[in-house]
């Protein structure tokens, strides 16, 4: 199963540009008024997500068990 | 959104006629908060009941050993600081723009003579009042039982356990638990430091699911 990734919420987001302006490792940026994100910048820190007044971004979590012999079990 | 439209919008006031919708309107103030910028100091005498308009309020309180600590984190359109406005005392937590926001704020004095001249809006307060009063409850009972890492460590297994399409975010996880997404992180962080799961990008890897379930079954006495 493929990794969760960050959820940008378009009809919540007002382009404020706050999250640009906190994500530590420049994976947002804003082009022609709509807010672009670079997965393979992105370091999942959570700022963005922090930032955000409106909630317009969220940072998913799949949680599995893992058994360090076998591998994942789902 | 503008102060008609979001009083028209807000549980205490929708049912409102059109005079009283006014009168609160007339004793509303909007402001504009950049992130950081101070509301209330935890001691102080109450000013102003605020509603959350946009954006997200922290709510801090001192701990013994004088570190500030985010007990709650109050989004659109929640209220607070009714309880001191009510009751007079001072105010229970420090309260700050976590995020740039928007608030209405009504004078404790303005607020009072609202539910005087108002009764529903008063009944709406008060029915909103018994309902938090319920949920704290639950929570303070819950609680006097299992911590909120125990609950976490019960909430990871079970995610794991029953597969969802819809992976939670740890601002929900703190919700379900009745705490904020800073306690929810230092949780997770302590159960990476014991070697019973790993955090990554997207995934939370349970390692030791025997020992988070030995942990998620302790009961305080």
């Amino acid at each position: 199963m493929a990794e969760p990734t960050p959820r940008i919420l378009r009809a919540l987001c007002t382009i404020c540009g706050d999250c640009v302006t906190i994500c530590p490792v420049a994976a947002l940026r804003l082009d022609r008024e709509e807010l672009v994100l670079d997965l393979e910048r992105c370091a999942y820190c959570g700022d963005c997500e922090d930032i955000c007044p409106m909630g317009a971004i969220e940072l998913p979590y799949q949680v599995v068990i893992v058994d360090p012999q076998r591998g994942p079990e789902r | 959104m503008d102060i008609g439209q979001f009083l028209a919008r807000h549980e205490y006031t929708r049912d409102l006629d059109l005079s009283a919708m006014e009168d609160v309107a007339r004793r509303a103030t909007v402001r504009h908060l950049t992130r950081g910028e101070v509301l209330g100091l935890e001691g102080e005498r109450c000013s102003a009941v605020y509603f959350v308009m946009q954006g997200r309020i922290r709510s801090l309180k001192m701990t013994a050993q004088g570190r500030e600590q985010v007990v709650n984190e109050l989004r659109p359109p929640q209220a607070f600081y009714l309880v001191p406005a009510l009751d007079g005392a001072p105010l229970p937590t420090t309260t700050q723009a976590g995020t740039r926001a928007t608030v209405l704020s009504v004078s404790c004095a303005d607020l009072i003579e609202l539910l005087d001249r108002h009764p529903s809006m008063e009944r709406r307060v008060l029915v909103s009042m018994a309902r938090r009063l319920r949920h704290l409850a639950d929570l303070v009972g819950e609680l006097s039982l299992h911590t909120v890492s125990e609950r976490l460590a019960r909430l990871l297994l079970q995610e794991a356990a029953e597969p969802s399409s819809h992976h939670l975010t740890q601002q929900e996880m703190a919700a379900r638990l009745g705490t904020v997404r800073e306690v929810v992180a230092r949780a997770l962080a302590d159960f990476q430091t014991r070697g019973w799961l790993v955090v990554t990008r997207g995934r939370i890897e349970i390692r030791d699911a025997h020992a988070l379930r030995s942990h998620a079954d302790r009961t305080e006495v």
